[in-house]
């Protein structure tokens, strides 16, 4: 690509798609500001691999790059918050529940990060299962095969919760 | 009584981001965000280093950059430095200094105007981010907020540091890493930035539903901590 017609398309995909993966950064940091941070690598991981985006799956293709850059935050840039709040407060007593445990949320996040992904791609980024391929990088297959298992196990983590409080 | 459909029914529902407003890209911040990407965007570019900072200046002086970087085959003595204007805007220039501190090196942009008509800062501190040192406005809370350690204003320091803060990146990135596995990583991490007065120490920790293991740079106690990751299996 000629530099005018890379940076053209770049700023094309961002304005198209920059709701989208905020938003997609925002259900998973429950923080705006970093959210922000999640969007502006994404986008400079996108800048710098422009060919490599599929034409028409574009939006599936930034949620996998998003997916890698939080889980290069929380490696990276999480490291010396984790450090320091062990260091300060060691040994910590493992969390009790989550408020409000018979909700929706508490539910998932008590599934396994596999399942909650590929859930909240389904119910709350709407992709299809050959979109959610794309961005978690595995076979459609695979993908409607933990669709299935994470819809169960939500369910039974749902309904138990539901049951714990009557 | 609730069915699979109102379990799930209820999570689709619950979206996080149901009410956060739109983010318009067409905005200032918009903008802003954009520019970032763009400015960012070549420093992850693994071994190409020196491009780095060169690459980094973005709007702001890619003739100053091209100055500091005419040596590009610059020796291993030398510490390649990203002077940002501050954290928010990441916009700044290049520098290379052999015996001046990162933040030392940083200020005669600022002693030079170049950051104009922001007003010079009272202080400036070095942060070891993403395997370089960035300066920025501020005091060593401003490394905190970042996350990322304090970088020594010894020169050589500074890069033992970075180099440590590149093999961890390289070394634990990826699938679930056993404490066991990550004890040796961490020696050879420290081997190989020559860091080899300093320590391993594994606090965990893990439980099998959480048996990963990451590292943190402990640049205070001079060892490396090996802790529960608390993704598992990322």
């Amino acid at each position: 690509l000629k530099a005018a017609d890379h940076e053209g398309g770049f700023e094309a995909l961002y304005a198209r798609f920059a709701d989208a993966v905020y938003r997609y950064a925002v259900r998973r940091t429950a923080n705006t500001a970093d959210a922000e941070d999640v969007l502006s690598e994404t986008f400079a991981v996108c800048w710098r691999r422009l060919g490599d985006v599929p034409p028409g799956k574009e939006l599936p293709w930034l949620y996998g790059v998003a997916r890698r850059v939080l889980a290069n935050q929380r490696r990276s840039r999480g490291r010396m918050e984790a450090l320091r709040s062990r260091l300060q407060a060691q040994p910590a007593a493992d969390p009790g529940p989550p408020p409000g445990q018979d909700s929706a949320l508490a539910a998932l996040e008590r599934l396994s990060e596999a399942d909650k992904e590929v859930l909240r791609l389904s119910l709350w980024e709407e992709l299809s299962p050959s979109e959610i391929a794309i961005a978690l990088d595995v076979s459609e297959n695979a993908v409607y095969i933990r669709l299935h298992r994470a819809r169960q196990r939500f369910a039974a983590q749902f309904q138990k919760g539901s049951g714990e409080d009557r | 009584m609730t069915t699979d459909d109102d379990a799930i029914r209820a999570l689709t529902e619950s979206d996080p981001a149901g009410a956060v407003p739109s983010f318009d890209p067409a905005t200032p911040r918009g903008r802003e965000l954009l520019e970032r990407a763009k400015t960012i965007a070549p420093r992850r570019r693994r071994g190409r280093p020196r491009l780095i900072v060169i690459a980094a200046l973005g709007t702001a002086g890619l003739a100053a950059a091209a100055a500091a970087f005419v040596n590009t085959r610059a020796p291993d003595s030398v510490l390649s430095v990203v002077c940002f204007e501050s954290e928010a805007r990441r916009v700044g220039f290049g520098a290379s200094t052999q015996k001046a501190s990162a933040v030392d090196a940083c200020w005669k942009f600022w002693q030079a105007g170049k950051f104009s008509p922001r007003p010079t800062p009272s202080r400036l501190v070095a942060c070891v981010v993403n395997g370089g040192v960035q300066v920025f406005p501020g005091g060593p809370e401003t490394c905190a907020r970042l996350r990322a350690p304090l970088a020594p204003d010894d020169v050589r320091a500074a890069k033992e540091l970075v180099k440590l803060s590149d093999n961890i990146n390289a070394s634990f990135r990826g699938g679930c890493i056993s404490p066991e596995r990550a004890a040796v990583l961490a020696r050879k991490a420290l081997d190989d930035a020559g860091l080899d007065d300093w320590t391993v120490a594994n606090l965990g920790p893990y439980d099998p539903a959480l048996p990963c293991a990451d590292a943190d740079i402990d640049e205070a106690n001079h060892r490396l901590v090996l802790l529960r990751d608390p993704q598992p299996n990322p």
